[in-house]
């Protein structure tokens, strides 16, 4: 009986070898389930999940955005600052039921100049009053 | 012989890169991103539950239980992202994701609790493939931000909802409610405005304008078209969002507050009222006509703390 030749059994084991490795990197760029680890890691901190929602709405995402900052709403609620860009989110998404819920939730938070001018460009709907 | 071998190896190469397309976590249809206290896992009916935990895969068929006080967000692999609330639980039917194509079709079961779901961007440009379904009422997706009750805690919601009107009798198992929360028309960036159809009883209506929502008193029975009121509102607050802890002890209390002013006569008027609560931080909190839904005074209730959580029954 006939078996394959050394030189065939090395041509194939080098292609088998050739296609896996192939395989696995692209397993490695386009892995979903990856991806979304990626995004979990990239919102393990405060300042981090606001970088990754920026870059998701820079990229147009602005539901992604969203979806950072309510995971890291549900992690850490008292993360004032995710929270006041959460609610500027959804103000640019157009739900200014919920938006306004958040700010009210942050009645007893300082909140700086800044926040409140964003807060103001994006809900124009809240204006400020003289303090106190 | 040597065919054969040629054969073999070139199988197992084909075997290699199928391999590569579809992963063996080719039943993986998402990831766990936020556990809050105690979510349960089932991965078939003869499985035990295990506890979920962050970067946990979610599989197609997975049976959800949340606890008390507990709160699960899952993302879907094309990044649509779904939130179940306390006492909730929820099914994974159909999930069919293509990145290339930026396709994909979504089946999951609402069984009970209260639920969010954001459509993910990559769908966006082949919307009409997301089906959220409860236990009566079937709930069609177009690029959109959606939020649901199923069972007791819709049936509540819906006694204090003057503008559901010929309800009829309502089962508390079954009973479901929608709402779309949005794009709204005035969203920037291209988001595409959101957009549902509701189906119950051979019955579809389609909503448009955040705000709107649908209640399905039992099955069989037509979806009836309501504008949410605040404390309907209010009460998808407190199950799918957190507060910070500042805020959770004075909320419970305007909470109670509006609880009794619900009770009373003058719980219309009330809740029709414009809010405007002058805040520490100096910005009057109001609402301004422009797209906004009827909105009444300001209530949120957090949801309890971790350690009543952990306290809590195991769902299963």
């Amino acid at each position: 009986m006939q078996f394959v030749s050394k030189r065939s059994f090395r041509f194939h084991a080098c292609a088998l070898a050739s296609t896996l490795l192939l395989s696995t990197g692209a397993l490695a760029q386009t892995d979903p389930a990856a991806d979304i680890d990626g995004l979990i890691e990239a919102s393990a901190s405060n300042e981090a999940t606001l970088a990754s929602a920026e870059a998701q709405v820079n990229a147009g995402d602005l539901t992604g955005a969203a979806t950072t900052l309510e995971r890291r709403l549900i992690d850490e609620p008292d993360a004032t600052g995710v929270r006041i860009r959460y609610a500027v989110l959804l103000c640019e998404l157009d739900d200014r039921q919920a938006a306004q819920y958040e700010l009210s939730k942050m009645s007893a938070e300082p909140i700086d100049d800044a926040s409140k001018a964003k807060i103001q460009a994006s809900c124009g709907a809240f204006s400020p009053t003289a303090t106190q | 012989m040597k065919n054969y071998v040629h054969r073999g190896v070139s199988l197992v190469s084909a075997m290699a890169v199928s391999l590569a397309v579809f992963p063996a976590t080719s039943q993986t249809v998402g990831v766990n991103t936020a556990v809050r206290n105690i979510v349960k896992v089932k991965a078939n009916a003869a499985a035990s539950a295990v506890n979920a935990r962050v970067k946990d895969r979610v599989s197609q068929g997975n049976d959800i239980v949340t606890a008390p006080a507990s709160t699960l967000q899952i993302l879907l692999l094309d990044q649509s992202s779904l939130t179940v609330g306390p006492n909730g639980r929820l099914i994974v039917d159909r999930f069919i994701y293509d990145p290339n194509r930026r396709a994909s079709a979504v089946g999951v079961s609402i069984v009970k609790g209260a639920f969010r779901f954001l459509s993910g961007k990559s769908t966006h440009a082949n919307p009409g493939q997301t089906t959220l379904r409860t236990p009566i009422a079937s709930i069609g997706i177009r690029g959109t931000m959606v939020e649901g009750q199923v069972g007791q805690i819709a049936a509540n919601v819906a006694k204090g909802e003057s503008g559901i009107k010929g309800a009829g009798a309502v089962d508390p198992k079954t009973a479901s409610l929608i709402v779309l929360r949005g794009p709204g028309p005035n969203a920037v960036g291209g988001e595409t405005p959101g957009e549902i159809t509701v189906t119950s009883g051979g019955k579809t209506v389609t909503i448009k304008t955040p705000g709107q929502s649908v209640f399905v008193p039992r099955n069989g029975a037509a979806p009836i078209v309501f504008s949410l009121s605040v404390l309907g509102y209010q009460s998808f607050d407190s199950a799918l969002r957190t507060s910070p802890s500042s805020k959770s002890s004075v909320q419970r209390q305007q909470n109670q507050q509006a609880r009794s002013n619900a009770q009373s006569p003058v719980r219309t008027a009330s809740r029709n009222t414009e809010p405007t609560s002058k805040s520490a931080h100096g910005l009057e909190i109001g609402l301004a006509a422009a797209g906004a839904a009827a909105v009444g005074i300001i209530i949120a209730v957090s949801g309890k703390s971790d350690k009543e959580g952990q306290r809590a029954a195991s769902p299963f």
